[in-house]
């Protein structure tokens, strides 16, 4: 096991779960320390007279403990994963694991296998046809009244909206709710991430409400547009595709370095993002998931690490979202990778890539040998030829960066997003660093 | 700027203005016209085409402006498992074993990873008084950076060439470099000062009058009566209670004077056949008004104690023992006894103990403490060997506290091993009379032999909530030990 002290906090569900976990990485908190090629496992003293089992898959990272926390990981085992890695020394290796250990395990694994049996379940295709025209009905009126909502704030101007903010657009999205189009509505809610008391919010609020009357628009017209795109639009209003489906599609095979893991929160839904690249394919992949109060990640990924799996990505346009099928962890190694591509090229695969779907958020990039600098006040990552790219990340961040690079030459992965460009890590000389 | 036509309609509304496609659009933008879907309809259409337009035809900014790369690092750069603590240490905000990594780094020479610079130099912000020894973890890389923001830029101040500090450091470095030339040349310092005190500001001149204290001489009274007109009151305090305990200034010498108008040795009668030595003091031996004038006061503020005896009490703390006994032809062993067996000996010693901190006695110091004056200043004033045989007077709930503020340095001196198990048992009885943050400290400060009896005392049986307070302190204090052993 190769993650650092950084890499298995970052795992923890908050700060306080962190901090207490960082004091549990003692010898002496822990009765009994042992670890396996498999698992790692150890008692630890709580306040009850029966100590804590914890438990932590090597394999595929999951950690297991009886005691009453509902977090998730607990403090428990990000303890005893904190312990492991700056004293490895006292834990006792064990050929054979304990029957307690052998059980979890065995029953991860049947819990993987159930998975797939799911998959093979038939489904009653008339009872899903109905439902699938009943839905498709009440969409389609929710989305003739988004259209009348929409034509009426553009008739009006927008010049009042920040007077009410969360008013403006609260009922519409209610009633997207309602009509099942919970993409939309989700549309309608990033209104809500424009930063109103700065001067540009104008064009952002434009383009957000002009992007959603295309979508409508363009799903109007589906018939003249092609599969990819239809079903990138269905997404895009709110028709999820089962995951079980996504599953059965041909997976792409590949070696992947798990680039940034991101957390977001919204109305008590977490919404978590992995990037991978996969070094064979040279593909981008988006691991999204969704966590309601304290539902537990069904992964848990470390930023940096590799895995050999098996991705099957959405169907869409531009297809980057994807689920993994199966994988096996490896080893956490130093980011290498290597894209040809100045800035200009990114500039131009974004453009391509909107041409191909002017619906895209979020387009991912890698640039190597850029430099950080700063020019007139603003922070910028620029290539070799001057070309630069102006930095979206807060101005800690961007100051951790330039603290890691020391001003020389290092590659980046970060993702283009509202015209702006956040850097997620920076690699140099088999070092990483995970800014967001 | 193709968008402006968008924002002036998206602003006014359709119904005030529509807007024109741009040149580079007109042919869309007239077939969109031509489906006739309505103004709201055409607009919508029109902004989402030309923002998106605007977007794909984005193109990199040129920028040539570059930063100096940081200078490389002659310094080895911490070992992994230090630099992982420090790294957790930051993170989980544990101040007191960040500061201990920080001192080992030093010690060491060793630089913290170029990636942690930044959140030690806003720790070192936070925390001006130990802001040089972070800049220095973080090496040339802290250095670099401080010349590159602004707010960091405050911490490059205090590394200064030495010939500059004066004119343009900060105050605390001003302070630290007149502290260093006082302890090495105490005229030097009192030129320097009495050259520039009249341009400092009021805080500045306190701070500055205050390194005085250091090696002071009868060679500051001058200066030191000239601040006795100062604007700042608490300037002018400082001088009086510097000139106070001159020996031989003008206040000193009448302090002496009155004190040997009150007191006196002499012979008594003992058993018939023996003289024996006794003190004795005059309270009705009044000074003149003059002397209430330079911070004595007149009527005693304690209780039972009287305004004669209180006066007399002011006034020994001013007075370097051993002067006294001097001037009473007496030495310093006899004249400990005689203020022991007085009468008022307990009405008197907090002077005497004040007398003896000030003044730095070792002999007074040990009578003292032999005596049973719990005041844990006295150890100061002892050589350093001489000091461990006191230490366990000091082992009291009400003393915990101050000893280990005496004993635990910022060089981690390890405890003598005898004294850390005494403090542990002491502390197991009554766990509350120091705080976290006190435990964290100890720990970095204890022996590893002791390991073992924290670790019984972890384990010890016992559910009542000083126990599991106890046992709670003691495992966290087994962590630090931990790491402690992970890094030396």
């Amino acid at each position: 096991m190769q993650y650092s002290t950084e890499q298995i906090l970052q795992m923890a569900p908050d700060t306080p779960a962190a901090k207490a976990g960082q004091q549990l990485a003692s010898n002496a908190k822990w009765l009994l320390k042992a670890v396996n090629e498999k698992a790692l496992w150890g008692d630890c003293q709580g306040s009850g007279k029966t100590p804590y089992r914890t438990m932590v898959d090597l394999d595929n990272i999951a950690f297991k403990c009886s005691c009453p926390s509902r977090k998730f990981p607990c403090k428990h085992g990000l303890g005893l994963m904190l312990l492991y890695v700056q004293q490895p020394d006292v834990f006792t290796v064990e050929a054979s694991l304990p029957d307690t250990v052998a059980e979890w395990l065995s029953r991860r694994g049947a819990r993987e296998a159930a998975k797939d049996e799911k998959v093979q379940k038939p489904v009653d295709e008339a009872a899903q046809e109905k439902r699938i025209q009943a839905r498709e009905k009440k969409v389609l009126a929710g989305i003739e009244e988004l259209r009348y909502w929409l034509k009426d704030v553009v008739r009006t101007g927008i010049m009042n909206v920040p007077q009410d903010i969360y008013g403006f657009n609260q009922s519409i999205t209610a009633r997207m709710v309602d009509a099942q189009a919970g993409g939309l509505a989700n549309q309608l809610r990033q209104i809500n991430r424009i930063d109103f008391f700065h001067e540009g919010w104008q064009l952002a609020l434009l383009k957000r409400l002009s992007k959603i009357y295309l979508i409508t628009e363009a799903f109007d017209h589906k018939e003249q547009l092609p599969p990819e795109m239809v079903q990138e639009l269905q997404t895009l209003i709110g028709w999820t595709q089962s995951k079980e489906e996504v599953l059965q599609t041909m997976p792409v095979e590949d070696t992947w370095t798990v680039l940034s893991i991101t957390l977001s929160e919204e109305e008590q839904l977490r919404t978590e993002r992995v990037w991978l690249y996969g070094h064979n394919s040279k593909r981008y992949a988006l691991l999204l998931q969704f966590y309601a109060g304290n539902q537990s990640p069904e992964h848990l990924w470390v930023k940096g690490m590799q895995l050999q799996a098996a991705i099957a990505y959405f169907p869409g346009a531009a297809p980057l979202r994807a689920l993994i099928k199966s994988h096996q962890s490896l080893s956490v190694q130093p980011i290498d990778i290597e894209v040809a591509g100045e800035v200009t090229q990114i500039y131009e695969q974004v453009s391509g890539a909107l041409s191909v779907n002017p619906f895209l958020t979020q387009f991912p990039f890698i640039l190597n040998r850029g430099t950080l600098t700063r020019h007139e006040g603003h922070w910028w990552f620029k290539d070799a030829a001057n070309q630069a790219i102006p930095l979206a990340n807060t101005t800690g961040e961007c100051w951790r960066m330039l603290a890691f690079s020391q001003g020389k030459p290092c590659s980046a992965f970060g993702i283009y997003e509202e015209e702006r460009f956040a850097l997620h890590t920076l690699w140099s000389d088999h070092k990483s660093c995970f800014v967001s | 700027m193709i968008e402006q036509e968008i924002l002036k309609a998206g602003l006014l509304g359709t119904d005030k203005y529509m807007p024109l496609p741009v040149p580079a659009l007109e042919d869309i933008g007239a077939r969109i016209t031509a489906q006739n879907d309505g103004k709201e309809d055409q607009f919508l259409k029109l902004a989402a085409l030309t923002l998106l337009y605007r977007e794909c035809g984005a193109t990199p900014q040129e920028v040539t402006a570059t930063l100096p790369p940081c200078p490389g690092e002659p310094a080895q750069p911490a070992g992994k498992r230090t630099a992982m603590l420090l790294e957790q240490a930051l993170s989980g905000k544990e101040e007191v074993l960040l500061h201990y990594l920080i001192f080992r780094c030093n010690q060491r020479n060793e630089v913290a990873p170029s990636a942690l610079a930044p959140a030690l130099l806003d720790k070192a912000l936070e925390r001006r008084k130990t802001a040089r020894s972070i800049v220095q973890v973080c090496g040339v890389a802290g250095q670099w950076l401080c010349s590159l923001n602004e707010d960091w830029a405050v911490l490059l101040a205090d590394a200064v060439p030495e010939e500059d500090i004066w004119e343009t450091g900060s105050l605390e470095r001003r302070k630290e470099y007149l502290t260093g030339l006082r302890q090495r040349d105490p005229q030097a310092a009192l030129q320097l000062l009495a050259a520039s005190i009249g341009q400092e500001n009021a805080a500045a001149r306190q701070a500055f009058t205050e390194v005085l204290r250091i090696r002071l001489s009868l060679q500051d009274e001058s200066l030191l009566e000239q601040l006795l007109k100062d604007k700042s009151q608490k300037v002018k305090e400082l001088a009086l209670s510097l000139l106070q305990q001159l020996q031989g200034s003008a206040i000193n010498r009448h302090y002496l004077d009155q004190v040997l108008r009150m007191v006196r040795i002499k012979e008594e009668r003992h058993l018939l056949i023996t003289k024996k030595k006794v003190l004795a003091i005059d309270e009705a031996a009044m000074p003149d008004e003059a002397i209430f004038k330079t911070g004595i006061a007149k009527v005693s503020s304690e209780k039972g104690v009287s305004d004669g005896l209180y006066l007399l009490g002011q006034l020994l703390a001013c007075i370097d023992p051993a002067v006294l006994a001097a001037a009473l032809h007496s030495t310093d062993q006899e004249l400990i006894n005689l203020l022991l067996l007085h009468k008022e000996a307990a009405t008197l010693q907090p002077y005497l103990t004040e007398s003896v901190v000030r003044f730095g006695n070792a002999a007074w110091a040990r009578t003292l403490l032999q005596a049973k004056v719990a005041d844990i200043r006295l150890l100061d004033a002892l050589p350093a060997g001489d000091r461990v045989a006191f230490y366990e007077a000091f082992l009291t709930a009400q003393h915990v506290a101050p000893l280990l503020d005496h004993l635990l340095d910022d060089d981690y001196t390890s405890l003598p091993t005898t004294l850390a198990g005494a403090l542990l048992d002491q502390l197991s009885r009554q766990p509350y009379i120091i705080q976290q943050q006190g435990y964290q400290r100890l720990a970095l400060h204890l022996p590893p032999e002791v390991y073992d009896m924290l670790k019984g005392h972890q384990d010890k049986p016992g559910d009542d909530y000083q126990a599991r307070y106890f046992k709670a302190q003691a495992m966290e204090m087994l962590r630090q030990m931990d790491f402690k052993k992970m890094i030396d």
